[in-house]
């Protein structure tokens, strides 16, 4: 009986709500003005993308540029049998100092027993690490004792250092004895801070001089120095060719990175500007669909009306045109997202740099453009939801 | 006899003035209709017929006065409820109001997405109520490609789609040439046979002659049971 009529048919459809269908009817018929009335959410969210990403690629470039500049502290290892005092190691500290490394002290790790001591003399074996260090930590500034002077470690016998970690999780304190290798020593200072070796805060510190007596020759000795300012990268990577042209693998240099403080301040500073600008965008893109919706809703008014008088519920118009403005605001950001990753990975290969994508901002921007877009669409929406069916009615 | 059938509509006293208007537009004492009803509304012009069916359709309310509709006093029914019991009133005009670059199908269809009703039973049912107007082989057609009388029958087709118990006509021939106008009042007999109330306004005599009720309306006030 029924003639199957010859309806075009959208795949997909049969589980979609018809009231979804009915809203997205116009953008299906009208994808171009759909774009046009979506297109300063899309400016915005591509604004927003590029600036976010920008900024990230200025952040990982800024903070190359700074660690390049501010990170001058070289550490250089060598495994070589290398002993303070010995030749060897004498003209290997003279060529350092001599390719312009400051500030340059010797350390090393031993392997020796240690043990807590209290007052009746009983001993207590102890995991703390042992290290040794050349009368040259004197001249560093970055490293800061909280009692004593470096002097009472290196003329006063059997003194030790001690990190202030160990101080404050073994309860050791100034003047307290322990055993190294069997003999006593006495606590006569306290490393405070140690930016470049915090290992020291957890650790007994020895003078070299004991250290060699008491452990021997070390295995391998690390000596850390400042290299003149930017020079570091270049002056760790000559290091290993330097002091051993033979076999320079026996011999690691590394800068250490050290630039976090100075570029909290500096991102700041960017990202606000970023802010500003993404917001000016996004009210713009928000009062486009505003505008663009409730021109269109009055346009149609007779047609929200005749469905009012078909059926439809305020409700029901609300969300119609609510859909719509979301779908719009929705479309707006998928294309000002795609446009602003293109625009991304172009200023990347222009600025010759890694292109940073802000992820959160990807996942993150079409729900909130189909948010903003739901948002701009209230108005219309609110405006089909009062249509009176009377007054179209009586157009007649 | 058991208690007499529950009447569609009632009204008490029923009266609309029109804001910014002195007179009353329509002043009723007591009106029922039936389930069953069959009538037709006659009178000059401005006296109060659109008034009446709007008051009936439930798209615009007394200004004083109490109704009810299927047993729901109207002047405490939340506009929810209001929304609902207008799912079961369909109107038809003078003008065949369309959604223009639709299909005959689609505009048919228009109502039951509204009403709720799931997507698989839409094309069935639109196709029911076109084959019921005679037009089930335009349902492709786009509304604008459509002449007069062909327009009107969709617009009945779109109206008894949602099968409801009561089709107002505002001069549903008004604009029609004998044929069409015939055809088209054919179809509301067919409606009212399936079991819909209807109610007309006509300035036609032969529309009018059709219903087997006839109101009349003068300046405001309604006579039941006039001769056509
Ligand atoms: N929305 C309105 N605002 C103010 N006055 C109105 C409104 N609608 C109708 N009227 C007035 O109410 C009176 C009755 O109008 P109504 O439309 O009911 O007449 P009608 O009988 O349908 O006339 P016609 O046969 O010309 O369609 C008229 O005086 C009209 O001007
Ligand atoms: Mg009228």
């Amino acid at each position: 009986m029924n003639r199957a009529p010859r309806v075009r048919r959208v795949p997909g459809t049969a589980s979609r709500p018809p009231l979804l269908d009915e809203a997205l009817g116009p953008i299906r018929a009208q994808p171009w003005k759909t774009l046009l009335t979506g297109l300063g959410v899309a400016v915005a969210a591509a604004a927003q993308v590029l600036l976010m990403g920008i900024q990230g690629m200025n952040e990982s470039a800024l903070i190359e540029h700074v660690r390049q500049m501010t990170s001058n502290e070289v550490q250089t290892d060598l495994s070589r049998g290398f002993a303070p005092g010995d030749t060897p190691w004498r003209q290997a500290d003279a060529t350092l100092a001599g390719a312009g490394l400051a500030q340059s002290f010797t350390s090393w790790r031993l392997q020796v027993e240690v043990a807590a001591v209290d007052t009746l003399g009983t001993r207590t074996p102890a995991a703390w690490s042992t290290v040794a260090l050349s009368p040259a930590v004197e001249t560093r500034e970055d490293i800061a004792l909280a009692g004593g002077s470096w002097d009472d470690l290196f003329t006063t016998t059997r003194a030790v250092f001690i990190g202030t970690g160990l101080m404050r999780q073994d309860g050791l304190q100034l003047g307290d004895t322990i055993s190294v290798a069997g003999e006593p020593m006495v606590v006569r200072g306290v490393i405070a801070s140690s930016a470049s070796r915090p290992d020291l805060l957890l650790s007994v510190v020895l003078p070299d001089t004991v250290a060699l007596r008491l452990g021997g020759v070390p295995e391998a000795v690390r000596t850390t120095g400042f290299a003149p300012p930017g020079a570091a990268n270049t002056l760790a990577s000559a290091v290993p060719t330097l002091l051993s042209p033979e076999a320079p693998h026996t011999v690691q240099a590394r800068a250490v990175p050290d630039a976090a403080p100075l570029l909290d301040a500096v991102t700041a500073d960017v990202a606000t500007g970023a802010r500003y600008v993404g917001a000016i965008a996004i009210l713009l893109g928000f009062l486009m669909v505003a505008l663009a919706q409730y021109s269109a809703v009055v346009e149609h008014l007779p047609a929200y009306a005749l469905k009012k008088s078909v059926g439809a519920s305020g409700a029901q118009l609300l969300t119609e045109v609510g859909i719509q403005a979301g779908v719009i605001g929705a479309v707006g950001g998928l294309v000002g997202l795609a446009a602003g990753l293109v625009g991304l990975t172009a200023v990347a290969a222009w600025r010759d740099l890694v292109a940073y994508v802000p992820w959160g901002l990807v996942i993150g921007l079409p729900p909130l453009a189909a948010l903003v877009g739901a948002l701009a669409g209230m108005g219309a929406a609110a405006r089909a939801a009062r249509v009176d069916p009377i007054t179209f009615i009586r157009r007649n | 006899m058991t208690e007499p059938a529950e009447p569609l509509i009632e009204w008490k006293d029923v009266t609309k003035t029109y804001p910014g208007r002195d007179s009353q537009a329509l002043s009723t004492t007591t009106l029922r209709i039936d389930n069953d009803a069959h009538i037709a509304i006659t009178g000059p012009s401005g006296s109060g017929k659109t008034t009446a069916l709007n008051l009936l359709g439930l798209v615009d309310r007394p200004s004083t006065g109490r109704a009810w509709f299927a047993g729901t006093d109207l002047s405490r029914a939340s506009n929810r409820a209001l929304t609902r019991l207008r799912r079961r009133i369909a109107f038809v005009f003078q003008e065949f109001y369309l959604l223009e670059a639709r299909t005959v199908l689609e505009n048919v269809t228009l109502p039951l997405i509204y009403h709720g009703v799931p997507r698989a039973e839409h094309t069935d049912a639109a196709m029911a109520a076109l084959e019921l107007v005679g037009l089930a082989d335009l349902a492709a057609s786009r509304a604008n490609q459509l002449s007069g009388g062909q327009r009107q029958r969709v617009t009945l087709a779109r109206a008894v789609v949602t099968r409801p118990r009561l089709l107002l006509c505002d001069e549903p021939t008004g604009s029609l040439d004998a044929a069409n106008a015939d055809a088209v009042l054919d179809i509301i007999d067919t409606v009212h046979g399936q079991g819909a109330a209807v109610v007309m306004v006509t300035h036609d005599p032969r529309a009018a002659s059709r219903a087997p009720t006839r109101w009349g309306v003068s300046e405001g006030r309604i006579t039941l049971g006039v001769a056509a």
